[in-house]
Parts: C-alpha cells; structure tokens; sequence
C-alpha cells in the first residue's frame, strides 16, 4: 500500500466519526497543552486518521489510536503539567447561568401563581439580585426580569471575575511545582 | 503486510515494545523522512504487526521536542499539509548512543538466559 496516494475522499459518517473523536481529545488535551500545541497536533492526528480510515476503515483507525483520553494523557507526558480547562470552565459556568436562569424563572412562575390566588394585580421582588414582576390585570397576565440596570449583571461578573481569579492562581500553583 | 524471516510468531510485549519504540522510530527516520501514520506502517512491516498509531504520535510528538526530529510540512493534493519527521543531528547521536546500550543490554540478556529454552524448543524437548 502506497500511503502517499490514498486520496482524502471521507463519507460524512467518517468525517463525523474523526472530528467527535479530536473533539474528545482536543478537551483531554486542553488540560496539559496550549492552544497552540493541541492545534498542531489535532491536525496532524486528522491528517493520519484520514489516511488510516481510508486504509483500513474508520473503526480500525480510531481502535488503534485508543481513547482518547488514554492518548491526550500519552502526549500530556511532553506538556507543561495541568492547565486549568477553559472549554469546561466554560461548559459549567453556561451550566450554571442557565441553572440560574431556571430558578429565576420558577420564581417569578411562583409569583405569578400567588397573584391568580390572591386577585392581586401585580407584585413586585428579588431574586438572588435580580429584579423581577409578575401582573395579573384585565389584560393579561405576564412575568418580566429587569436588566436595565448594571445590577442584574452582578451576579454574572461576579462569577466570570471568580473563574479568572481561579485559572490565574490555579496557574501560579501550578507553576510552582 | 508480510512478516519479515526469521521473526518468531510471539505476541509482543507492550512493555518492551515502549521501550525500544524510540530508537526504533530513530532508526526508521534515519533511512527516510516519514509522516506518522507511514511511519506506523513501516514499523508494522518490519515486524511490530501489532503497533497501534496511538503509541507512536506521542512518541514522535516527544523526540520533536527534545530536538532528536525535524519537521516539515509538505503540501498535500489529499488535504491540509502533511507533517514529515526526519533525523536531526542529535537524533543521530542519540540513535547511535540507545543502539550501543541497546546491543549491551541484549548481551547482558543472552549471557544471564544462557540456555534457556524458548516455547518451540520447550516443545521439541517434550518429543
């Protein structure tokens, strides 16, 4: 077999198949490497599954390079040591937003719920610095969040300021070892 | 893929193997330039049938950066350009320097198995 004329012609389950396997390997290596180093070598693992795949299957070639976690650890033994994940940080702290988003949410549902009782026509509260209403008039019922004011924004600056404070002393620890 | 002669029809061991990949990989870069998954196939015909890729791109990854490999990219009409390892002038030394501890060690080894059987004249030895 030649492999320098095996041409790089991939179904789209193939394609599919290689780029969710570097994407579990790019998140792997994200924790040792740069952003830099995990590019040069992403593609490079592209470029030889290809090659692979269009040798002996897909299946064959994704079986010989092992898990993915199993080789981001093979090449984090020629990185810099633990790096704080910034795709995962991102990962929970959008998991987060939205946890928050939903509590606000049922709270104000909440509100509202306890106006149709009562017969009141609107009340007004805070939810975890957020301004929040619910109204129950003749025209209609309705819930609404206020974020005109840099105050609702607290919350989300306080946790952003947090997860950089966290990566930058997680780095100097690091560092130090 | 054929089996190189006089190679013995045992299962190699992953340890082993680890090892002497390194200098194997030197060894193979000495003769030609290669990319990585050639490479893989190189190896696997000269005997290591069983080599998986995943073993050698961290490898080859590692002597880049110790300065014992070269690269390049070559343009490649398949896709995106190709990254070609070769022997830099430190991987000579260290190829020569690993062969050397390399044919000791197995000295040392014959000297210490002495006549040891191995499994085809263990079961000779039964007949």
């Amino acid at each position: 077999m030649n492999t320098q004329t095996i041409e790089a012609r991939i179904t789209f389950g193939v394609w599919r198949r290689r780029e969710s396997y570097l994407f579990r390997l790019d998140l792997w290596l994200e924790e040792s490497l740069s952003s830099r180093e995990r590019r040069s070598i992403l593609r490079e693992i592209r470029d030889n599954i290809t090659v692979d795949a269009a040798a002996r299957g897909i299946d064959a070639a994704l079986d010989s390079l092992g898990s993915p976690r199993t080789l981001a650890r093979s090449f984090a033994e020629t990185g810099r040591g633990s790096r704080p994940s910034w795709n995962r940080a991102i990962y929970w702290f959008t998991g987060l937003l939205m946890l928050w988003w939903t509590m606000a949410f049922i709270y104000t549902a909440g509100m509202l719920s306890a106006l149709l009782d009562t017969g009141a026509e609107s009340a007004e509260s805070y939810f975890l610095g957020l301004p929040v209403s619910a109204f129950n008039r003749g025209s209609g019922i309705g819930i609404s969040w206020e974020a005109s004011s840099v105050v609702a924004y607290i919350p989300l600056m306080v946790m952003v300021t947090a997860a950089i404070i966290a990566g930058k002393l997680w780095r100097v620890r690091i560092g130090r070892r | 893929m054929t089996q190189p002669p006089n190679t013995p029809s045992v299962p190699q061991d992953a340890q082993s193997l680890r090892g002497v990949l390194p200098m194997l990989i030197l060894s193979q870069l000495r003769l030609a330039e290669s990319y990585g998954y050639e490479l893989v196939v190189r190896l696997q015909n000269i005997g290591l049938s069983d080599l998986a890729t995943g073993t050698v791109y961290p490898v080859l990854s590692r002597l880049e950066q110790d300065g014992s490999l070269t690269s390049r990219l070559v343009a490649s009409t398949a896709g995106p350009a190709r990254k070609y390892y070769s022997l830099s002038e430190a991987g000579q030394s260290a190829l020569v320097l690993a062969t050397a501890r390399w044919h000791s060690l197995t000295a040392i080894v014959q000297t210490g198995l002495g006549a040891t059987p191995t499994g085809a004249s263990a079961g000779e030895d039964k007949k």
